[in-house]
């Protein structure tokens, strides 16, 4: 720890931590971002990962957080605007009730392995990791193996200020290791639900999957936390021939939370990597005062010729949100696949945003790219700012992308109209038929039955509200 | 459509239009500064209001940064090495054609607008711009009957200050970005047109610009007025010398449609690209903009880009009136080391507006194509409808097609769609069409120009001819 690192964390802190024995006082005290990444506790981590922190730490001090400068941030600087110098809590001293119910927080039970993550901290009594040949386990406990040394680093340069934050500051997250040539029947279910305002957790998921395996992922994040920051980092690497079915779903409407997640995923020769990911926002079309982002960066690196990638997402929005997908897809070798559908409802105030990019890299011929992004507008005053790029360095190359952004065919509701469905039926199936496409993806028959119960249900609260606010 | 022998006989052909022509100019010294700056007000004999738009234009320049967001890759331009004026050393006026230097008369010919055949031309009147300063201007009495001005920017601001004062600066703000700041600054001569209330004008209005003076960068300064009900069609076309040095291009144009007014621009841009290596070739970039102002305005873009070493720009509309409508037609071909960097802002503000556009990209050997575009659909602008298309072909393993489209929708009544494709040229089309006894050159000449064709069909007549001979120069030997 230097000098200037002690200093700042004085003056940020507000109280003396000069001394180990103070430390645990300090930890009561929220204090912003910088300043934690000061008061960097690795004592009793293996060495690489004290350095991978510290060298985290460094970074982040040269980069910092993401400005309007920075296109991809463009949209969403706004809702991180003051994060810097915003202050958060990193450790909770508040124990988690026993009985935490689940399903009151609208997380499905699916019956497959689950790992659960209450503002950060493991919670074992609701966990059911697995150590036998396949690996489910927490983070936190696996880090003695330094081969994680790797598997932590990012793509190289691309690491924004929220990765490092994330790298410097993560206290616990997932390790799934899938041998090769295993069909993982169990779906393994992470859940992380973060309650208690003014918390900034950054967990961190590190999945393998070796050569044709097979795996069902699927992460539930719930975040009911005014004030909080959740800053989550999953890494996905699929093997040879293997299959992974990544199912995501965040949901947060708590005032002025921020849920970032960046899903880095790569994909090896004739491997396929099929994401779902749905981001429900609030409900209501009016709401008062500040309100929750939501951002989710896929980036998918197919590395392997014949890899092939689907990537599907939902988002609903209402109220004063604000949903960013950002998806970026590398074609790095010839014969790789990519296709994307992302479509959204807004409603309210919301704001979306959807940035595809393609990259098509030199010598990827035999490349096929699909993209297409779908979007409705309920409400004045709701926003979407769509941006489907692609770049293109090769030219045996079939790629396309599309986007609209519009209201519900006239044509088609005067149809159901005349046929006897009231307007208001004809208009509500009509919406559920528009995002159902994407939710109909889902295999796990459990999950995809929770996730259609929650667009019909969304869809119903929604429409309440803007009968009442007209 | 372009035959296969019309290929051929551009094929083959070294660029045609390369050539200086050797007339003494009167410049003024490289480099920019305030004296310069009032140096080439005193030249023009400005007045006051011009002399303090360049220097607030200049002061607000000198704080601003180059930009650096766009796709395209450029040693540095150094500011201080460009001659920022020069003129041709004639009489300062020019009574009738033979007063005009026949050197210059010469170079026309050779461009294929002989001044002296102009009259006898179709219907075409051409404001000849010849470096920096306007030489000759016909049909102008044809078009005074009917109230129209058409005539050299200089010449407007001597003859028609008022509206100069009104117009300039009021589309393209002296500010709005770092090239445009500096055209404000030093731009020499360009056109001016105004269409009066309710006139249709019977002709096609073209300008031909040249680069000609080493070292002189082109500023020109074009506006536009269509008054209440007018209706005109505007065509730019452009061709330069071969020369090793980069030439900076940094125009302007503005074009303001009142009510129920129709502008219609079509550019043919046929600059020198560089050789093979990529040396020499013009630099444009080149602020295009398009002010519907009053209700059922039209203003439509259509551009035809081959030339350039890189082609940076992006002609836009602000579609302020009601029920008014924006269009933008783009073919832009890339081929050696070109780069373009190219599309369209459409700005929807008042109600029912309409755009479309259409945007294909070509990209050949080590070409690079972008299409970088903005659609924005403000809150207030009920009824808004977008449609948009960008096609890119690649002919080649080496070059690039790049799209970057910005879809900002604030009203829930708009209704935008946009699609791109990034294809190369089937090997069952051309399988198909040698079945058929047609040669791979024809069939990729066909190709392409079926391609263009939702554009070119756009293009006056005398372009569409230009342009497809154009497309089959710039594509030369890269097919096949």
């Amino acid at each position: 720890m230097s000098a200037t690192h002690l200093e700042l964390a004085v003056k940020d802190g507000g109280e003396s931590c000069k001394s180990k024995g103070l430390r645990a006082g300090c930890e009561q005290q929220p204090r912003p971002l910088a300043a934690w990444l000061a008061v960097l506790d690795t004592e009793g981590e293996p060495k690489w990962l004290a350095n991978a922190r510290r060298n985290a730490s460094t970074a982040f001090a040269q980069v910092g957080l993401p400005t309007r400068k920075n296109e991809e941030w463009r949209y969403s600087e706004p809702r991180i605007r003051g994060l810097e110098s915003a202050s958060f809590n990193v450790t909770t001293t508040a124990a988690i009730p026993a009985g935490i119910n689940l399903t009151d927080l609208g997380i499905p039970m699916l019956g497959g392995r689950t790992m659960v993550f209450v503002d950060g901290d493991f919670v074992p009594s609701l966990s059911s990791p697995l150590a036998d040949g396949v690996q489910l386990l927490p983070l936190a406990g696996a880090l003695a193996d330094d081969s994680l040394q790797a598997r932590l680093s990012l793509t190289g340069g691309q690491e924004t200020g929220f990765d490092l934050l994330n790298t410097a500051l993560f206290k616990d997250g997932v390790l799934v290791d899938v041998p090769k040539n295993v069909d993982v029947s169990e779906v393994f279910h992470l859940i992380f639900v973060n309650r208690i305002p003014g918390m900034a957790t950054h967990p961190r998921v590190l999945v393998r999957l070796g050569a044709n395996s097979r795996l069902h992922l699927i992460e539930s994040r719930v975040c009911t936390a005014d004030e909080s920051l959740s800053n989550s980092v999953t890494q996905l690497q699929v093997g040879p021939g293997a299959t992974l079915h990544h199912v995501a779903t965040l949901e947060g409407s708590a005032g002025n939370s921020r849920q970032l997640e960046h899903i880095a995923v790569s994909v090896a020769a004739d491997g396929r990597f099929r994401s779902n990911l749905t981001v429900i926002g609030s409900s209501e079309s009016e709401s008062e005062g500040p309100s929750a982002l939501v951002r989710v960066d896929l980036d998918v690196d197919l590395v392997g010729e014949g890899a092939e990638c689907t990537l599907e997402g939902l988002y609903l929005g209402a109220a004063n949100d604000h949903i960013d997908c950002h998806t970026r897809i590398d074609h790095r070798v010839p014969c790789c696949t990519s296709r994307q559908l992302y479509k959204g409802i807004l409603a309210g105030k919301a704001k979306a945003v959807f940035n595809g990019k393609v990259l098509v890299h030199v010598d990827a011929q035999h490349s096929q790219a699909q993209q297409s992004n779908k979007n409705l507008l309920l409400s004045e005053g709701a926003l979407v700012n769509t941006k489907p790029q692609l770049e293109i360095w090769a030219d045996d190359v079939q790629c396309a992308h599309g986007a609209t952004v519009g209201r519900l065919d006239e044509d088609a509701l005067f149809y159901m109209q005349s046929r006897g469905l009231p307007k208001t039926e004809a208009r509500k199936l009509l919406r559920v038929a528009f995002a159902n496409e994407i939710c109909s993806g889902v295999r796990s028959n459990p999950m995809r039955a929770h996730l259609e119960e929650v667009l019909a249900s969304w869809l119903s609260r929604v429409d309440a509200s803007l009968a009442v606010t007209p | 459509m372009a035959t296969g022998t019309e290929i051929e006989e551009i094929v083959g052909k070294d660029y045609q239009y390369g050539f200086v022509t050797d007339i003494e100019v009167d410049t003024v010294e490289a480099g920019l500064n305030e004296d310069i700056i009032r140096q080439i007000s005193a030249i023009k004999g400005e007045p006051v209001f011009l002399l303090e738009f360049r220097l607030a234009a200049y002061r607000k320049w000198l704080t601003m940064t180059e930009p650096n967001w766009q796709n395209v890759r450029y040693t540095p331009i150094d500011y201080q090495s460009i001659v920022y004026y020069s003129a041709p050393r004639s009489g300062p006026k020019y009574q009738s054609m033979d007063e005009v230097d026949p050197k210059l008369l010469e170079t026309f010919a050779k461009l294929g607008i002989p001044l002296n055949e102009q009259r006898a031309l179709a219907g075409v009147a051409v404001d000849a711009v010849f470096d920096s300063v306007s030489v000759a201007t016909t049909y102008k009495g044809e078009l005074n009957k009917l109230g129209i001005i058409f005539c050299s920017f200089s010449e407007a601001v001597r003859e028609h200050p008022e509206l100069v004062k009104k117009y300039l600066g009021s589309v393209v703000p002296v500010a709005d970005n770092y090239f445009a700041a500096l055209n404000a600054a030093v731009f020499t001569d360009g056109s001016f047109c105004y269409i009066p209330k309710g006139v249709r004008c019977p002709m096609e209005l073209s300008t031909y610009f040249r680069i000609n003076a080493a070292n002189t960068g082109q500023f020109e300064r074009t506006l536009l007025i269509a008054d209440e009900g007018a209706t005109v069609s505007y065509l730019e076309g452009c061709t330069a010398p071969q020369r090793d040095e980069n030439q900076l291009h940094a125009a302007v144009v503005e074009l303001i449609a009142h009510k129920d007014a129709t502008i219609k621009y079509s550019t043919v841009q046929n600059w020198y690209p560089g050789d093979e290596n990529g040396k020499g070739g013009i630099y444009n970039f080149v602020t295009k903009r398009g002010l519907c102002e009053g209700e059922r305005s039209k203003i439509s873009w259509t551009q035809v880009e081959t030339g350039s070493a890189i082609t940076w720009k992006y002609p836009s509309c602000i579609l302020k009136g009601d029920s008014s409508v924006g269009e933008f037609y783009s073919v832009a071909v890339t081929s050696l080391k070109q780069q373009a960097d190219t599309g369209t802002k459409m700005i929807h503000i008042g109600k029912n507006t309409k755009s479309t556009i259409i945007s294909k990209g070509i990209s050949a050997r080590q070409g690079q194509n972008s299409y970088r575009g903005l659609v924005k659909i403000s809150k207030k602008a009920d009824h808004a409808r977008n449609f948009s298309q960008c096609d890119s072909l690649l002919i080649g393993s080496e070059c690039g097609a790049h799209t970057f489209p910005y879809l900002e929708i604030q009203n829930p009544t708009a209704i935008v769609e946009h699609e791109a494709s990034t294809t190369k040229i089937g090997e069952d089309q051309l399988f198909y069409c040698a079945q058929r006894g047609i040669s791979a050159e024809d069939a990729i000449s066909m190709i392409v120009n079926g391609f263009c064709k939702d554009v070119l069909r756009e293009l006056p007549m005398e372009f569409a001819v230009e342009a497809q001979k154009l497309l089959g120069v710039t594509l030369e030997g890269s097919v096949g």
